[in-house]
């Protein structure tokens, strides 16, 4: 009866609209409920403090004192730049990463694109400080070599300032863009290589007809969320920075509630990053690749076997070399560092204190736990947006709206600071007896919004995608939603879902968030015992708990992609399925 | 797939288990005090379980540290629960937070009498009379540095601000206590020439971190000459790491002096257990485990300083009066946000 129903519902809507995906629509609206709720918390414990003086507040705020204008274009300086340079960074290398799968070394470095977005930021600075510092390896290179030569060579400049900033939000962020775009070139139907192989196609037609197709709808939503990471980054932007001339909106939130108590103040700068989300979500939606659907069909991720350009040049081997080359620099340099630092440093001792495990414990279980629930969310999510949109080539003025109603709500949760977060909650939940007993549902519920955004953003383009094509076979066949679930969707998707679960598990193991907000000695989690660890001159066994931070972060990223394999496992009905299991392959498509 | 749901059903049982069995009972007999400090404090490695064990070896009660993410945490945190606060006694505050503290109108008078002569402050805050804070520790801000790696040290903050070729690290004062102790300094050496001294000092700046940590990381690395700190840093690392090639620079005109208190909230339903732990924190017992567990002087008087811990004449202190800082503090982070900018 369902099964009919679900038909019927296609053809009464003659394929305009899809049926009203209430669940999805109900999570967006909670997600605006919860940030509106936050705000509107903030602003009545603000009326107990001073007087009320929101609209005013917003003129003083904005023309008479220049520092938050000044934080404000200095952020969005900064956020740009960051942004068009991981995007530039990570388009070639992504092609790279796509052509050169089989190479022995590839494995290796997909794994470091995993790592990098989920290291702690104070810890990652410290890592690219080992290679770019005054200390670094390449100023002991440059000392090394001009030893040997009659003549000095300059040492580099001072690593501090914007570009420091900007290379180490490539470091995180480059490698976020490469596990979008990777995916999707591996998704690309077997033929449509074949077809390249017969026209003889040059690795210039082919990334035009072939490889920019496949990936150019990601593009823009993917500029969005860095744009949003990099405009929110505080520490870090602080720690690299070189001095306030370099800063952002939330260090000015951040002193409007701690030191001033100005809540209002940090209401309006947090509504001020809020309308700066909106415009970049809103020039996303409305910008005409986004309205286009995307024509393409996909297969499962398979390592593509015919992959093959007709004519390898010297040139084009010498361009992937120098990308590789980018990447090791970029990435697995820094991170090597760190293993080594920590590898060094007093292993012993922090494996052998309680604490460690204790936290360790804390840790998993907060990872696991958002990680499942992020999945799921962020899969209901994508279904609601593909039922956003029509079966038509253009979308309505209204669907647009929609649609970013949806997006907005999923990606505000980045721009919210996380101390106007925290104190909100706090704020509400004073009340209980015992705030410190709820402290791990909080730390949760912050983990679950911190990680939908990129689980959304990795998933839904795919998803969208996948249930379109599945769209006509389902009519066809009128199979129930638990088949087509099985048999169309999960061999597609199976390995995106794995991937948003290791990497939003990972992000919770590394993240400091409001824990440090909320967080008595009852509860600690890896991240907190580092940054304790730090804060206490012990920078030795801080070291090594970095390490061993990475390295349970790399298990659980293994245990999402073991996932992903299970999740795909079945046969496949999907109309291009991989002609090649992914299993042949050493390390699939996926680590 | 139904297999599947079936699975994440267990699972939804299972973590909630997990993350509430990782919460010790605590005994529901004993009177239970509950002291709001910063994080380092009750860490492990801080003075927070040795205190602890040592009052409660006394009291008959249990102590209970919750570490809060900094000083300024704690008082965002009382501010925020006013009457309802579940905190006994804060500590952690400093001198600068003091009249902010006081005029929130939440802290009980200590209440304990013969104070002033036990404590042995330096001279700058001798005169230790304040009804509400009982200070229990102090230390100066200093510029540490590695004997091994700067040669030239400057003898005064005028030669560091004239100095060319010395790299500092600080902390940003609007996030983190050091770093609104140096702004502080040179406010009460320069007073309204300060941002002009900003703007000489700024090049030698090679960064403003949130926090003392990664400020300290960033020196340890390499990457700076001398970093914020206090003077007991050296000490930490005599000490505890057997290393003497750090040192501070000692500045003629006098360091600023940090000056670290505790009090009692009047919403307390143990007044009388948290008077008698204000009064533990000045005892012999409570203020040895200072030195080596917070680095940093103790406040009473007699008590001797572990070996390596200071084997150099205390500079003078510079301490700005309380409420000045509390009705400027705006006006000076601006002053600095603008000096630093340009």
């Amino acid at each position: 009866m369902t099964q009919y129903n679900e038909i019927r519902s296609y053809h009464v809507n003659g394929g305009q609209f899809n049926r009203l995906p209430l669940t999805g629509i109900a999570i967006v609206i909670g997600l605006w409920g919860v940030l509106a709720i936050a705000l509107i918390a903030l602003l009545q414990a603000a009326t107990t403090f001073d007087q009320p003086r929101l609209f005013l507040g917003l003129y003083d705020i904005l023309i008479s004192d220049n520092r938050i204008a000044y934080a404000l274009q200095s952020a969005l300086i900064q956020a740009t730049l960051s942004t068009l340079c991981s995007v530039l960074i990570a388009i070639p290398l992504s092609l790279v990463m796509a052509r050169r799968y089989h190479w022995f070394g590839m494995p290796f470095l997909r794994i470091m694109t995993g790592l990098a977005f989920v290291i702690p930021t104070t810890v990652a600075a410290s890592g690219l400080l080992a290679v770019w510092g005054r200390q670094g390896v390449i100023n002991h290179l440059i000392a090394a070599v001009s030893a040997i030569l009659p003549f000095p060579i300059m040492e580099l400049p001072s690593f501090f300032g914007l570009k420091a900033v900007v290379l180490a939000h490539i470091f995180f962020n480059a490698p976020l863009i490469i596990r979008i775009l990777l995916p999707r070139l591996l998704s690309v139907p077997e033929t449509h290589w074949r077809l390249a192989r017969m026209t003889g196609m040059t690795a210039r037609d082919q990334f035009r007809f072939i490889e920019w197709p496949s990936i150019k709808a990601m593009i823009l939503p993917m500029m969005v969320l860095v744009f949003l990471f990099c405009f929110s980054s505080f520490a870090l932007v602080l720690m690299l920075g070189g001095g306030p001339a370099v800063t952002t909106l939330e260090v000015e939130i951040y002193s409007a509630i701690r030191i001033a108590y100005d809540f209002h103040l940090a209401v309006i700068l947090t509504l001020l990053q809020i309308a700066v989300a909106m415009i970049m979500l809103l020039i996303m939606v409305s910008h005409p690749i986004m309205r286009q659907a995307m024509p393409q069909s996909i297969s499962a991720i398979n390592p593509p076997s015919v992959y093959i350009l007709v004519s390898p040049s010297v040139s084009l081997k010498i361009f992937d070399f120098i990308q590789i080359g980018i990447l090791a620099i970029l990435l697995v340099l820094p991170i090597l560092a760190l293993i080594l630092r920590g590898i060094s440093s007093d292993m012993i001792s922090v494996l052998t204190a309680p604490s460690f495990w204790q936290a360790l414990v804390n840790s998993l279980s907060i990872a696991l736990a958002s990680a499942i629930c992020v999945t799921g969310l962020a899969v209901i999510l994508a279904e609601t947006r593909y039922r956003c949109e029509s079966n038509r080539h253009q979308l309505s003025r209204w669907q647009q709206m929609i649609i970013l109603f949806l997006e907005s709500g999923v990606m505000m949760t980045l721009v919210i600071p996380s101390i106007v977060m925290g104190t909100a909650m706090f704020i509400l939940l004073r009340h209980l007896s015992n705030v410190f007993v709820i402290a791990p549902y909080l730390v949760l519920f912050a983990n679950i919004l911190m990680g939908l955004p990129v689980s959304y953003r990795l998933i839904s383009g795919k998803w969208i995608i996948a249930r379109r094509q599945d769209h006509h076979i389902r009519l066809a066949y009128g199979i129930s939603r638990m088949t087509n679930l099985r048999f169309l969707i999960l061999p597609v998707m199976g390995r995106d879902i794995g991937l948003i679960f290791g990497m939003v598990a990972a992000m919770s193991m590394g993240d400091l968030g409001v824990i440090a907000l909320f967080s008595s000695s009852d509860f600690e989690t890896l991240p907190w015992l580092l940054y304790q660890q730090a804060g206490r001159y012990r920078t030795d066994e801080a070291a090594a708990t970095a390490v061993l931070l990475m390295a349970v972060t790399v298990l659980v990223f293994i245990m999402g992609y073991v996932i992903g394999r299970w999740l795909s496992s079945a046969p496949s009905l999907a109309p291009s399925s991989a002609p090649f299991p992914a299993s042949l392959t050493p390390f699939g498509a996926r680590d | 797939m139904l297999k599947i749901l079936n699975k994440l059903r267990v699972l939804t049982f299972v973590i909630p288990t997990i993350l509430s069995l990782s919460y010790p009972a605590l005994s529901a007999d004993k009177p239970e005090l509950t002291v709001y400090t910063y994080d380092s404090f009750a860490s492990d490695w801080g003075p927070g379980p040795q205190i602890k064990n040592a009052f409660e070896a006394q009291c008959e009660c249990v102590l209970t540290f919750v570490g809060l993410d900094s000083s300024l945490g704690i008082l965002g945190r009382i501010r925020l629960e006013g009457q309802n606060s579940m905190a006994d006694v804060i500590l952690g505050l400093d001198t600068s937070q003091m009249t902010v503290a006081r005029n929130t109108e939440l802290l009980h008078p200590h209440g304990l009498n013969d104070m002033s002569d036990r404590l042995a402050l330096p001279e700058t805050a001798s005169n230790w009379s304040d009804q509400h804070f009982v200070p229990f520790d102090w230390g100066f801000f200093a510029f540490v540095y590695d004997e091994k790696a700067l040669s030239s040290v400057p003898q005064s903050m005028a030669d560091l601000i004239r100095a060319d070729d010395v790299k500092i690290v600080v902390q940003d004062p609007r996030t983190s206590t050091p770093g609104f102790g140096l702004m502080l300094w040179l406010k009460s050496l320069y007073g309204d020439d300060a941002p002009a001294q900003w703007q000489a000092l700024a090049p030698k700046i090679i960064t403003v971190t949130k926090g003392w940590s990664e400020a300290y990381g960033l020196f340890l690395d390499g990457e700076a000459d001398m970093v914020l700190s206090y003077t007991t840093s050296p000490a930490y690392h005599r000490i505890a790491e057997g290393q003497t090639q750090y040192n501070y620079a000692s500045f003629a005109e006098g360091h600023y002096m940090q000056v670290e208190v505790a009090a009692m909230l009047k919403s307390t339903d143990q007044p009388e257990l948290a008077q008698s732990f204000l009064a533990f924190l000045l005892s012999n017992e409570a203020q040895n485990i200072i030195p080596t567990t917070n680095w940093m002087y103790p406040a009473a008087a007699g008590i001797a300083l572990p070996d390596g811990f200071e084997d150099r004449a205390k500079p003078s202190g510079l301490l700005l009066a309380d409420d000045d800082i509390a009705n400027n503090q705006e006006a000076w982070l601006k002053e600095w946000v603008t000096a630093m900018s340009q």
